[in-house]
C-alpha cells in the first residue's frame, strides 16, 4: 500500500464501498487499493464476503454505496453492456468450479471470450494457441471437458480468462475443487502469469498456504478489511 | 442505442447447438410431435391438392367438372291427391264425358257400357279412394294443379336466374315411349314373351328417351364415332347394355378393376352396335295380345266337342314386327257394320287409334352409367360415399338435340306422352354457371321447398334446384371442407408450437441460468445471451420444418407409388373415362403452401420464444454466479 501510488500504477481502488443483502450487511466501507502488477490473496473464513468483494471489484456487482475505480475508470458509472464490455476486454475471470461448457471442445470455450470482442478468425486461433501453451494445454484443444481432470480444467478456465489480455485477474477459490499437486500447479501458473505477463492477479482463499506466495494478503473479517 | 446482437450469428449458433444436446428428452419429444403434425398437415394438403387435381383431370372429359343445378317445376304433392274438391270434379268430369260418350254411342247405334270406363273414384269397404291415374282422375288433378301454381318453363326459370351469372340453360326432355320398344333377338320378335300380360317393363329396352344437348353428352360418346342418320343415335346405359348383351351384372363387392373391364369390354361391344327394335303402339300391342289370347283359348278346347271358335280368329305376323292378320272371319255383315261404327265411335271421343308398328334401329353412340344422383351421405364406407360423389349421372337412354330437331316427327312418333308429368319430369333444365360458389347460392336460395303435401313450387320459387349431372358443387363444398379441417390442423399446430416452443425454450433457459450468468460475467450482452436462446428455437424449428419435410417427401413418394394406380383405377371406374391415359394424382405438393407453412412453423418458433426470452431478460447474475 505504501509504494503504491493512488493514481498511477493502481489497478484497482475501492472508495468507502459498502454492500448489504437486504438488510444484512456484508461489507461496509471499505478503502482499499490493489497495485498494478500485483499478486494479491484476500482470505477470510466462509461468509466473511470474499466473494462479494470480489464481484464488486470485478465488475460483476455493484455497492450498496462507494465507489469502485478499475485501471482508472469509475465502474459504477458504466451502463450494463459498457460494463460488459469493459469485463470482456480488461478483466479475466476465473472460477472455483470452472465453469466450462460441457458441449463445446476446449478450443470452443476458450473462444467464446473472443465472440463479443468480434475478434477475425484467425486472430482468435491465433490467441486460443496462444494461451493453451501457456497453460500447457495445447494438445487437449479437441478435448471435451468431462474427458479431462480438474486441474487440466481448471488451466483451461485460467487460458479463457487470459485470452483477450486481461489487465488483472480475478480468482475465486481457483483451487478450492483441486488436490494439492494440482493446486499447486494452478498457483505457480497464476504467479507465472503474474510474473511474466504483468497481469495483476486477485485471488481468493481460504488456502493460508496460497495466501503465503502472494505479495499481499488482504484479511476480511466482519465486513471490514482487518489485516493488509 | 448500441448495437443489439453484437455477437456473430455463427457464434450464436455455434453456442445455441450445445443447447440441443441438453435436455434432450425433452426437445426429442417435442420435435418428434410437432415433425408428426407438420408432417400430417402437410401431406393433407398435398393429398387435397391431389385430390382436386385429379378430379379436374378426371372432371375434364365430362359434365364431371361443370357447375350445373337442375331445375324441376315439381307443382304437385300428395295434398292435392287427397283433396275432396278434386275427387268431386273427377266424378263430375266423369259424368259428363259418360253421358256424352253414351250420347254419341246412341246415336251412331252402338252399345255403351259405361263400366269400360274407369270410375275416379270408388268405395271399397265402405270407404272411398280417388284413382289418381285413371283419365278423369288426371285430368282433375291437372286443373287443380294449373289452378294452384301455374306451370313454369324457360322464361320463368330465366327470370329466377336473373342476377347470378348464368353460363348457360339445357332444356332437357324426357319421352316415354308410347306403346312398347323391344329389340329383335336374332332378327326376331318374341310375341309370346310381347303378349304375356305382366311382361316387365324391363325386357322394354327403352322405357322412353331423354333428349339432351349435345354438348353435354358429346363427351360420353365414343371417340371420333361417326353415326349416320339412318338409325337412331343412342347413349345408353352400361347397365342396359349389359341387360342387352344377356350378360350377369357383377356382383357388389367387385372389385374396381374388374368394374372397369367389364366396362371397357361393354364399351367395345356397344361401340357401333346396331340395336333392332320393334316399335308397335298400344293399338298393335293390342292386338296382338287379343290374337294370343284368342289362339290360346282355340288350342286349349282342341278337344271340347261343343266349343265355339270365334268368328274372328287373327293370324300372328310371319315378318318380324309385322301386323296382326287375319286368319278367318266369319263375321255377318251386321257384326261387321257395328266394328265399323264402334271404330266410328272411338275415332269421335278421341280415343281411336290404328295399330302402328315398324323395326326402329338404334345406334349405340356412348355409354354412361346409370349413378344414383347425390351424395349417400348414409352410407359407412367412405369409399362408396365417394364413388357416390364422383360419378356422373347423364340420364340414359339419350338422343341427341341435334337429330331430334331434324327427325322430330319419327321420334315423336315413338316416343310422346298425352298428360304431364306429374312431377314435372318431362320438361326440366340443367342451369349452368361458371363458379361453384354462385351455384351453391343459387341452389340455397332460389330452390323451393319440397313438402309432401303441397309439392314444391311457389309463385316466387317455381322450381326445385338440385346438383344436376355430376357432384362438382359437391366435390367443391368438400374440398372447402377439407380446407377448412385443415385449416384447425394449422391452428392446432400453432397454438401447440406457441406453447411447446415457448416452454422448451424457457426450461432451457430455467436450466442455463448458471451458463447466462458466466456468459455476462465473460463480458456477453444480455441481447447477445438472448439472441442465442432466439437462434437455439430457430435451430429447433429447422430441425423441424427440414424433418418434416423429409418425411412428407417420402410418405408422399410412398402414396404415390402405393395408391396411385388404386386411385386411377377407382376414379376411372368412377368417372368412366373414356381416355384410359388420364392419371390420378395422390399427393400433390404445392411449393408455395409448403413454404407457407414451413414459414408459419418457423415464425411460431421465434415468437413463442420471445415470451420467455423477455421474460428472463432482467435477471440478475451476481446471484448465479454465488455458489455455496
Ligand atoms: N445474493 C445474496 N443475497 C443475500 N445474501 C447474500 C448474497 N450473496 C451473499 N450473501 C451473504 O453475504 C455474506 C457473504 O457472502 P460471500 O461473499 O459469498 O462470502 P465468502 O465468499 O467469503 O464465503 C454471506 O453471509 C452470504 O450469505
Ligand atoms: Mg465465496
Amino acid at each position: 500500500m505504501l509504494d503504491g501510488g493512488l493514481l498511477d500504477g493502481t489497478a484497482v481502488c475501492l472508495w468507502g464501498v459498502s454492500k448489504a443483502y437486504g438488510k444484512s450487511g456484508v461489507l461496509s466501507d471499505v478503502n482499499l487499493a490493489i497495485g498494478e502488477g500485483d499478486f494479491v490473496a484476500i482470505v477470510g473464513a466462509s461468509g466473511s464476503g470474499k466473494s462479494t468483494l470480489l464481484h464488486l471489484m470485478g465488475g460483476i456487482d455493484r455497492p450498496t454505496s462507494g465507489r469502485v475505480e478499475v485501471f482508472g475508470e469509475d465502474i459504477g458509472r458504466f451502463g450494463d453492456n459498457e460494463l460488459a464490455g469493459f469485463r470482456n476486454k480488461i478483466i479475466g475471470l476465473v472460477f472455483q468450479f470452472f465453469y466450462l461448457q460441457p458441449h463445446l471442445t476446449v478450443e470452443k470455450n476458450l473462444e467464446i471470450p473472443c465472440m463479443p470482442a468480434l475478434l477475425p478468425k484467425v486472430e482468435r486461433a491465433r490467441r486460443v494457441r496462444g494461451v493453451a501453451e501457456m497453460v500447457g494445454m495445447e494438445d487437449k484443444l479437441g478435448f471435451f471437458p468431462a474427458m479431462m481432470s480438474g486441474g487440466e480444467l481448471q488451466r483451461v478456465a485460467i487460458a479463457r480468462a487470459l485470452i483477450n489480455r486481461p489487465k488483472i485477474i480475478f480468482a475465486d477459490e481457483p483451487t478450492g475443487n483441486l488436490d494439492d499437486a494440482n493446486t499447486e500447479s494452478v498457483v505457480r501458473l497464476l504467479m507465472e502469469i503474474n510474473r511474466e505477463q504483468g497481469t495483476t492477479v486477485v485471488v481468493v482463499t481460504h488456502d493460508e498456504r496460497i495466501a503465503k506466495l502472494a505479495d499481499r494478503i488482504i484479511r476480511l473479517r466482519d465486513g471490514g478489511v482487518v489485516c493488509d | 442505442m448500441e448495437e443489439w446482437f453484437v455477437i456473430k450469428i455463427t457464434d450464436m449458433v455455434t453456442l445455441a447447438s450445445t443447447k440441443l444436446r441438453t435436455h434432450r428428452i425433452w426437445t426429442i419429444v417435442f420435435v418428434v410431435v410437432e415433425v408428426l403434425l407438420v408432417t400430417t398437415i402437410l401431406t393433407s394438403v398435398a393429398v387435397m391438392r391431389g385430390v382436386e387435381k385429379s378430379l379436374a383431370d378426371f372432371g375434364s372429359e365430362g359434365v364431371n367438372g361443370r357447375y350445373m343445378v337442375e331445375a324441376i317445376n315439381w307443382r304437385h304433392g300428395s295434398g292435392l291427391e287427397n283433396d275432396r274438391k278434386v275427387w268431386d270434379r273427377a266424378e263430375e268430369l266423369y259424368e259428363k264425358y259418360t253421358a256424352e260418350h253414351a250420347a254419341m254411342a246412341r246415336e251412331l247405334g252402338v252399345d255403351y257400357f259405361k263400366d269400360s270406363e274407369e270410375v275416379p273414384t270408388e268405395y271399397i269397404d265402405g270407404e272411398r279412394f280417388f284413382n289418381s291415374w285413371t283419365k278423369y282422375g288426371r285430368m282433375a288433378l291437372d286443373e287443380a294443379r294449373n289452378e294452384a301454381v301455374p306451370a313454369s318453363g324457360l322464361p320463368e326459370l330465366e327470370k329466377l336466374a336473373e342476377g347470378y351469372d348464368v353460363k348457360q340453360i339445357f332444356e332437357i326432355s324426357v319421352k316415354p315411349a308410347s306403346g312398347s320398344v323391344r329389340y329383335l333377338e336374332n332378327g326376331k320378335e318374341d310375341l309370346a314373351k310381347l303378349a304375356r300380360p305382366n311382361s316387365s317393363e324391363q325386357e322394354s329396352l327403352f322405357g322412353g328417351v331423354t333428349v339432351l344437348a349435345d354438348e353435354l353428352m358429346e363427351y360420353y360418346l365414343f371417340p371420333e364415332y361417326q353415326y349416320d342418320d339412318r338409325n337412331i343415335p343412342i347413349l345408353m346405359s352400361y347397365e342396359s347394355m349389359e341387360k342387352y348383351l344377356e350378360l350377369e351384372a357383377l356382383p357388389g363387392d367387385a372389385g374396381d378393376e374388374e368394374k372397369l373391364e367389364r366396362s371397357r369390354y361393354l364399351e367395345d361391344a356397344a361401340r357401333g352396335r346396331v340395336i333392332s327394335t320393334c316399335y308397335r303402339n298400344n293399338a298393335s300391342r293390342q292386338g296382338v295380345f287379343n290374337a294370343v289370347a284368342i289362339m290360346d283359348e282355340i288350342s286349349r278346347n282342341k278337344d271340347n266337342e261343343g266349343y265355339v271358335e270365334p268368328e274372328l280368329v287373327y293370324d300372328l305376323p310371319e315378318m318380324p314386327c309385322g301386323a296382326v292378320g287375319v286368319a278367318k272371319d266369319g263375321r255377318s255383315e251386321e257384326q261387321k257394320k257395328q266394328a265399323g261404327l264402334m271404330e266410328e265411335y272411338q275415332k269421335r271421343i278421341g280415343e281411336y287409334e290404328a295399330p302402328e308398328q315398324r323395326i326402329v334401329k338404334f345406334e349405340v353412340i356412348g355409354l354412361v352409367h346409370e349413378v344414383d344422383r347425390g351424395v349417400d351421405l348414409s352410407s359407412q364406407n367412405l369409399w362408396d360415399i365417394l364413388r357416390s360423389m364422383t360419378g356422373a349421372a347423364i340420364p340414359s337412354p339419350a338422343i341427341p338435340l341435334s337429330y331430334y330437331a331434324e327427325n322430330q316427327e319419327m321420334i315423336d312418333g315413338i316416343f310422346h306422352t298425352d298428360y304431364e308429368d306429374f312431377l314435372g319430369f318431362n320438361e326440366y333444365y340443367a342451369v349452368e354457371f361458371y363458379d361453384a360458389g354462385v351455384a351453391r347460392e343459387f341452389l340455397a336460395k332460389e330452390s323451393c321447398v319440397v313438402d309432401q303435401n303441397e309439392g314444391c313450387a311457389t309463385e316466387e320459387k317455381p322450381f326445385l334446384l338440385a346438383a344436376w349431372g355430376n357432384n362438382s358443387i359437391a366435390i367443391d363444398q368438400i374440398v372447402s371442407i377439407g380446407l377448412r379441417i385443415i385449416m384447425c390442423a394449422i391452428a392446432v399446430l400453432v397454438v401447440f408450437t406457441m406453447v411447446s416452443m415457448g416452454k422448451t425454450v424457457a426450461r432451457a433457459i430455467a436450466d442455463d441460468r448458471r451458463e447466462m450468468a458466466i456468459f455476462r460475467a465473460i463480458g456477453f450482452e444480455r441481447s447477445s445471451i438472448m439472441a442465442i436462446y432466439l437462434v437455439y428455437a430457430i435451430l429447433i424449428g429447422l430441425i423441424v420444418v427440414i424433418l418434416a419435410v423429409v418425411l412428407t417427401v417420402i410418405v408422399g413418394a410412398g402414396a404415390n407409388v402405393f395408391f396411385s394406380e388404386r386411385v386411377t383405377v377407382f376414379l376411372q371406374a368412377s368417372f368412366l373415362t373414356i381416355d384410359p391415359t388420364i392419371r390420378a394424382t395422390v399427393f400433390l405438393a404445392d411449393g408455395w403452401i409448403f413454404v407457407g407453412i414451413l414459414g408459419l412453423v418457423l415464425g411460431v418458433a421465434v415468437i413463442s420464444s420471445l415470451v420467455p426470452i423477455w421474460v428472463n431478460m432482467r435477471r440478475d447474475l451476481v446471484k448465479e454466479l454465488k455458489t455455496e
